[in-house]
């Protein structure tokens, strides 16, 4: 498939972010922004949306990752690709009540981020 | 209260909140099966302030009519000091929730570390080593995950961690060639921290191991991983029906970080090795939880 995709990455944790954005870079894709909050990934897919976010839960501020893709689905249905290193029962149940989403737990490995990202692109 | 005040009242109308119907018709069953009833009830005094009773009932009969007796004794700086005892009961585990998903984020940070630092390696297997270090880290992750997951925070069920684990290693050698399967035999058994981390980490080269030197030029391939307890001996067994090799000639000697560790880890936990490579591999590891 294209690897000529928008890909926005919300995460608060420089080292996860900067591993992501490289790996994510190496297969081709392009990185629109990396932010740290909840609040600068809504404002981002109000200027520009992306073809998917890839976003951790906990993140820097009152605004959770799930918060911020309830916000988000307000005006697109765009695929999101949960990072968490949180994967109680409740917060799966949470995020999968949102739909387009995936879940994958932390610490990722570069082909499940792949894969992943490639199917959810694939079938939307 | 006066003996005026209390006179001609029902007990419940002194109850800070009346019983709901279901809370009343709780108190009749007890009553009609034990002829007791017992519970801790928040009243209030005449002067309308508040206190938490021990209430104890008794239902007697007296030339055919029935009584209760009732006696009501102040709990309320009991009452507080649980109340108290509750909350930072909560409040740990709150906090220790919080440490295990603190611990996974860094391991992930650490992960991500060697991910990074692997960018910069143009040798082929020396970047492989980054990914073995960074599977044994991910083999760690699980666990404080599971502990995260676990509402006691002392153990986790090790069956769930395989299935994890297994999953994880899984995705790592999905471009072998060989489908492998899994059969995984761990029930109802629980493991703490201190051996949960050492165990996992055997299991993370035993795996990898299979995965990688197994089964050559095979379409498909078996491993199976059989966890017992019997009272506090616990067992590990895993084995593939692979090409098979001398793990015990290798563990005596090792030439790999992976044999140093299933050695060295197995030594920490106090327990017994045995290998044998009798169509396939197999690997025993049994030790008191």
């Amino acid at each position: 498939m294209s690897r000529q995709k928008n890909i926005l990455i919300v995460e608060d944790e420089a080292i996860v972010a900067m591993e992501s954005r490289l790996n994510l870079i190496s297969a081709g894709f392009n990185i629109t922004a990396v932010v740290s909050s909840g609040i600068e990934a809504v404002m981002m897919c109000e200027i520009e949306l992306p073809d998917l976010i890839l976003m951790d839960i906990k993140l820097k501020g009152e605004m959770t990752g799930i918060d911020a893709a309830h916000r988000i689905r307000r005006i697109s249905s765009l695929p999101i690709l949960f990072f968490t290193g949180n994967s109680d029962a409740r917060t799966r149940e949470q995020i999968l009540s949102i739909s387009n989403c995936r879940i994958i737990h932390k610490p990722v490995q570069t082909a499940e981020i792949l894969r992943e990202v490639d199917e959810l692109l694939t079938v939307n | 209260m006066t003996e005026e005040q209390l006179v001609g009242r029902f007990g419940l109308d002194l109850h800070k909140n009346y019983p709901s119907e279901k809370e009343r018709a709780e108190m009749r069953l007890a009553i009609a099966g034990t002829g007791t009833y017992q519970s801790e009830v928040l009243y209030k005094t005449g002067k309308g302030n508040e206190f938490w009773g021990s209430l104890a009932l008794r239902e007697i009969s007296i030339r055919g009519s029935k009584f209760h007796i009732v006696r009501v004794t102040d709990i309320t700086a009991q009452h507080e000091s649980n109340e108290k005892v509750k909350s930072a009961l909560h409040e740990k585990e709150v906090l220790l929730a919080e440490i295990h998903h603190r611990v996974k984020n860094n391991l992930a940070v650490v992960s991500g570390l060697l991910g990074l630092q692997a960018t910069y390696v143009k040798d082929e297997q020396a970047r492989s080593l980054f990914e073995e270090s960074r599977s044994r880290i991910h083999s760690m992750a699980i666990i404080h995950d599971k502990l995260y997951q676990h509402e006691t925070f002392a153990t986790i069920d090790f069956s769930s961690y395989i299935n994890d684990l297994v999953s994880h290693i899984k995705k790592l050698y999905n471009n072998i060639g060989t489908k492998v399967s899994f059969e995984i035999v761990c029930n109802d058994i629980y493991l703490d921290i201190k051996n949960a981390v050492p165990c996992g980490l055997i299991l993370n080269e035993l795996i990898s191991n299979s995965f990688k030197h197994a089964f050559p030029g095979r379409e498909e391939g078996l491993v199976k991983i059989v966890c017992t307890r019997m009272g506090e001996r616990f067992t590990m067994m895993v084995s593939d029906d692979g090409v098979g090799y001398d793990m015990d000639k290798a563990l005596q000697n090792p030439t790999s970080l992976g044999l140093t560790l299933i050695s060295a880890l197995a030594g920490q936990v106090n327990g017994n090795l045995k290998t044998t490579f009798h169509q396939g591999t197999a690997f025993y590891l049994s030790f008191e939880v």
